[in-house]
């Protein structure tokens, strides 16, 4: 083989193992098997029978950790790395070790005594991560220029190789922590339904016995100052009971969802018994009501019961947080394949960044208002949900000093 | 398992015959030098590797035979390389490793040669 075809197939040659060394780095994601691939791969395009790796730990204090070695004793490799990563680190991206030991540096005498001829600095952006470095030739031939800068470009593949398993193993560490925290979060979530689940049953129970008392009162006490009293106790009997039941309704909700009864109605009757039972209660409490729903409208797919409840906690809401005097409406309209029912008052309004918390779970927009109003500031949250498991959503749209609106949107059977 | 590499693996007294198939490459190299390790035992330090059906030898191929030369000389044994195909061969001689690995034109004279 004459030596100029010889210098062509090796370029050929160089090429070629280059290519496949980084295919291989880049599916390559454990830092082991990047070692043993890259070893194999320059002592095959080098022709020489010794190799080693040197990796920084990343929790030993960041010195070379030997990760493999071909060719030589594994003892001798361990004690050559921190001395050739010592001799990198001066900025020298490879180092002819026959050169080094001309300084007489007894280092570079233990480096050539074990085989080896040349090193470079596996590095990544500039930042040292550890040694690589192989022996001889078998054949006897010099390393030249090309061959240094072979071994240079192989470090800097295997740095980034060795980077990104290193980047991966860390982002599968974070998922599986946060994998266990959202599973410890559900558990707890679980586990807050249960007791919300139990507390609430054992509270109705006795609740309505004391409900049934009242009730025997109520029809056995002639008029006066006690029945009064009565009264007052039953009314306040029946908003725990309510309570009680959104508690029972959410953790439900939460736990398993409700079973609905998904049946087509027709909306305007339905807001029309609604707006009867409601008018007295509202006028009642000195505010105005009014039902506007617009003709023709569309057979819509919900669950009476549930829609009712929805309503209920809307208009009692408006008439929670409105002075007397104020205007409460009831409206509903098509608005394209979807029916809107909104809930609209002229109150003080809400701020914007106070709309969303609204919704959430045991929170009001206020807390001063959750205590002047009174409320566990569960009805908006079950209430959304509730829409939610009809297919449907609840917004909320609201302006200071102008009134707040509350849009139910349900689709068309 | 690769469809494009297997080897099968027998015992001649005290070497240990190793015919692997397909491409020698980065992805069976490592392959290679376990199917090689795990047939060797203390009674058979000798290996004889018959590469006529290697179809393609890259770098880390090359690399994991010289491997595997360092390890049984260190462990008082020695590699024979038997009947290698064209694609063996030239890689070999491009590097000049014909004259540093032994190789013979056929298992049964790799076999002859040790005795076995």
């Amino acid at each position: 083989m004459d030596s100029t075809r010889k210098r062509v197939e090796r370029s050929e040659s160089s090429l070629l193992s280059l290519f496949e060394l980084s295919h291989e780095l880049n599916v390559g994601l454990d830092p082991y098997e990047i070692a043993q691939l890259t070893l194999f791969s320059l002592m095959g395009h080098f022709g020489t029978s010794a190799a080693a790796l040197w990796l920084n730990s990343e929790t030993d204090g960041g010195g070379p950790v030997l990760l493999r070695c071909f060719g030589l004793s594994e003892g001798h490799a361990r004690r050559l790395g921190p001395s050739l990563a010592a001799r990198l680190i001066e900025g020298r991206v490879f180092e002819p070790v026959a050169e080094w030991a001309r300084t007489g540096a007894a280092e570079a005498q233990d480096a050539l005594d074990a085989g080896l001829a040349l090193a470079a600095a596996v590095r990544v952006h500039g930042r040292s991560m550890g040694v690589v470095a192989i022996g001889a030739r078998l054949d006897g031939d010099a390393y030249g220029a090309l061959d240094l800068e072979y071994l240079a470009t192989a470090a800097g593949m295997v740095g980034v190789a060795v980077e990104n398993a290193r980047l991966y193993q860390r982002a599968r560490e974070s998922n599986r922590q946060l994998r266990e925290s959202n599973e410890r979060l559900a558990e707890l979530d679980r586990l807050k339904s249960e007791l919300l689940d139990n507390v609430s049953h054992e509270l109705l129970t006795p609740l309505s016995v004391i409900k049934g008392n009242l009730d025997i009162l109520d029809v056995i006490l002639e008029e006066g100052a006690a029945k009064e009293r009565i009264a007052v106790s039953t009314r306040q009997s029946e908003k725990l009971e309510g309570l009680i039941k959104n508690l029972l309704d959410f953790s439900k909700l939460e736990e398993q969802g409700l079973n609905l009864k998904l049946e087509p109605h027709d909306l305007g009757d339905l807001l029309r018994d609604f707006a009867d039972a409601r008018r007295p209660g509202i006028a009642e409490g000195l505010r105005e009501f009014s039902l506007e729903v617009e003709e023709s409208l569309p057979i819509v797919t919900f669950d009476r019961r549930r829609l009712l409840q929805i309503l209920g906690e809307l208009v009692d809401n408006a008439v929670k947080f409105t002075d007397p005097g104020s205007h409460i409406r009831v409206l509903a309209a098509r608005r394209g394949e979807a029916i809107e029912i909104e809930v609209r008052d002229d109150g003080a309004g809400i701020p914007a960044d106070r709309l969303e918390s609204l919704f959430e779970p045991f929170r009001q927009g206020d807390g001063s208002s959750t205590r002047e109003a009174g409320g566990m500031g569960l009805g908006l949250a079950l209430a959304r949900r509730l829409a939610q498991a009809m297919g449907g959503s609840l917004q909320a749209n609201s302006e200071i000093a102008v009134g707040s609106r509350f849009i139910v949107t349900l689709r068309a059977a | 398992m690769d469809e494009q590499f297997k080897a099968t693996t027998e015992s001649h007294g005290t070497s240990v015959v190793v015919r692997p198939e397909g491409r020698l490459d980065a992805k069976t190299a490592p392959r290679l030098l376990e199917a090689c390790l795990s047939a060797r035992t203390s009674g058979t330090p000798h290996l004889v590797l018959v590469l006529h059906d290697i179809t393609f030898l890259s770098s880390s191929g090359v690399g994991v035979l010289l491997v595997l030369a360092e390890r049984t000389k260190s462990e008082g044994g020695s590699l024979r390389i038997a009947a290698p195909s064209a694609a063996v061969k030239g890689p070999l001689e491009l590097l000049n490793l014909h004259r540093f690995l032994t190789i013979d034109d056929s298992e049964a004279e790799s076999l002859a040669a040790l005795g076995a």
